[in-house]
């Protein structure tokens, strides 16, 4: 992974689903910003289901109680998260038929062999990026 | 499923543009995505939380595409599709022509208050069809199927030709509710031959039937009139008495009526 702050160019791997390079300045962090957002979403979605399988609403609820409120997130925000990583196969879905007391169906996602695997990646990949970030913002002049 | 809950993922779906297969998925998900919730309070509130219908598909268009380039992208290509909705006419022609004509040629006009379309070929379906196989509103040609058929075999509402089959059939041959034509068969069958409920011609065979050569029926009383037992030979005397020289295959079509 590259990441050179100070070249103003970011160059990221697969936290971010695929590698892209960013320009940090004025109108652009917008874009930044929701593409950061994005691929956090993503480890922190997998990680849940690496954990248990889980449904779409409850993933919402998790992710809130567990950030403390940072990610409250909208189903048109956490759906298309979830196809990328079903049609990337690092997840996968199923329908469990409503219940008595749950009349409607439930669809849960559970994670996949590969999505554990590159779990594993992102969380590195992360900790590599944070470890960085730090080191350049604790500069001392 | 609530009404209220369709109409509101319907709603949504109408504001994002996305092939159908990703409406589809969000359709199921969004459904039961409020589904869930709506176990833990009320309808209207979490749709006021949620947003309107389309905040929703915005929010769902940013994530769904990883760039405005790629948004921008399906939005020409919806433009493009609503174009080709807008057009005043279905039409398709076959590339392979034959003595100047498409072979096939399909052509219908959209929504109303349009031109009619008319649809030339070999084979052609349309609002009017000409063709040498010609299904349509009108069809005009060799074999028609049609509202209104003319051609040498025309099956149809009114049907002309040669042969003809129809509600109201008119033609050499006419088999039909009311038929006219040098032979009738039908309900009310007017011709040189006739065989109907009501015939009339040179020969009339029916149950009642005014002509010169007749087979009529029985009045049961009350307007109620029976053919009763008519054999397939003294049908097929009948129409030689009348006409000495006729096509053996005319004589057989009429005697399978006979019994």
């Amino acid at each position: 992974m590259d990441f050179f702050i100070d070249r103003i160019w970011i160059k990221y791997y697969n936290i971010f689903s695929n590698t892209k390079y960013i320009v940090i300045r004025g109108v652009l962090m917008n874009e930044v910003s929701k593409q950061l957002k994005k691929g956090v979403i993503e480890i922190l979605v997998l990680k849940l289901l690496s954990l248990n399988e889980m449904y779409g609403y409850q993933i919402i609820q998790l992710l809130d109680e567990k950030s403390n409120g940072t990610f409250k997130m909208k189903e048109g925000t956490l759906y298309p998260i979830l196809y990328r990583l079903e049609d990337s196969k690092l997840i996968e879905s199923y329908w469990e038929s409503g219940t008595e007391k749950r009349g409607v169906p439930r669809k849960y996602y559970r994670i996949t062999s590969d999505g554990i695997s590159q779990l594993g990646d992102m969380q590195r990949e992360w900790d590599i990026m944070v470890q960085s970030i730090n080191s350049v913002l604790n500069m001392e002049g | 499923m609530s009404t209220t809950i369709k109409a509101y993922v319907d709603s949504v779906l109408e504001h994002i543009a996305a092939d159908s297969k990703m409406k589809n998925r969000i359709e199921k998900d969004l459904t039961s995505h409020i589904n869930e919730i709506c176990s833990e309070g009320d309808l209207v509130e979490i749709t006021n939380k949620m947003g309107s219908p389309e905040e929703v598909a915005k929010e769902f268009m940013e994530n769904i595409y990883d760039s405005k380039e790629e948004i921008i992208d399906r939005l020409i290509e919806e433009r493009a599709m609503n174009a080709d909705k807008m057009k005043k006419y279905f039409e398709y022609k076959s590339k392979i022509m034959m003595l100047g004509l498409p072979l096939i040629h399909i052509k219908f006009t959209r929504g109303y208050g349009r031109r009619i379309a008319v649809a030339k070929g070999i084979i052609a379906i349309g609002d009017i069809s000409i063709g040498a196989l010609s299904i349509g509103g009108i069809a005009l040609g060799g074999i028609c199927i049609g509202g209104g058929a003319f051609g040498l075999i025309s099956l149809g509402g009114l049907a002309l030709g040669l042969l003809a089959l129809g509600g109201v059939a008119i033609g050499g041959m006419a088999l039909g509710g009311c038929a006219l034509g040098l032979g009738a068969i039908g309900g009310a069958a007017f011709g040189k031959i006739a065989y109907g409920g009501f015939a009339k011609g040179v020969v009339a065979i029916g149950g009642r039937a005014a002509g010169n050569y007749v087979i009529s029926g029985i009045d049961l009383g009350g307007g109620y009139y029976s053919l009763g037992y008519v054999s397939k030979q003294e049908i097929a005397e009948l129409i030689r008495a009348a006409y000495p020289n006729i096509y053996e295959w005319v004589i057989k079509l009429f005697t399978a009526f006979g019994v």
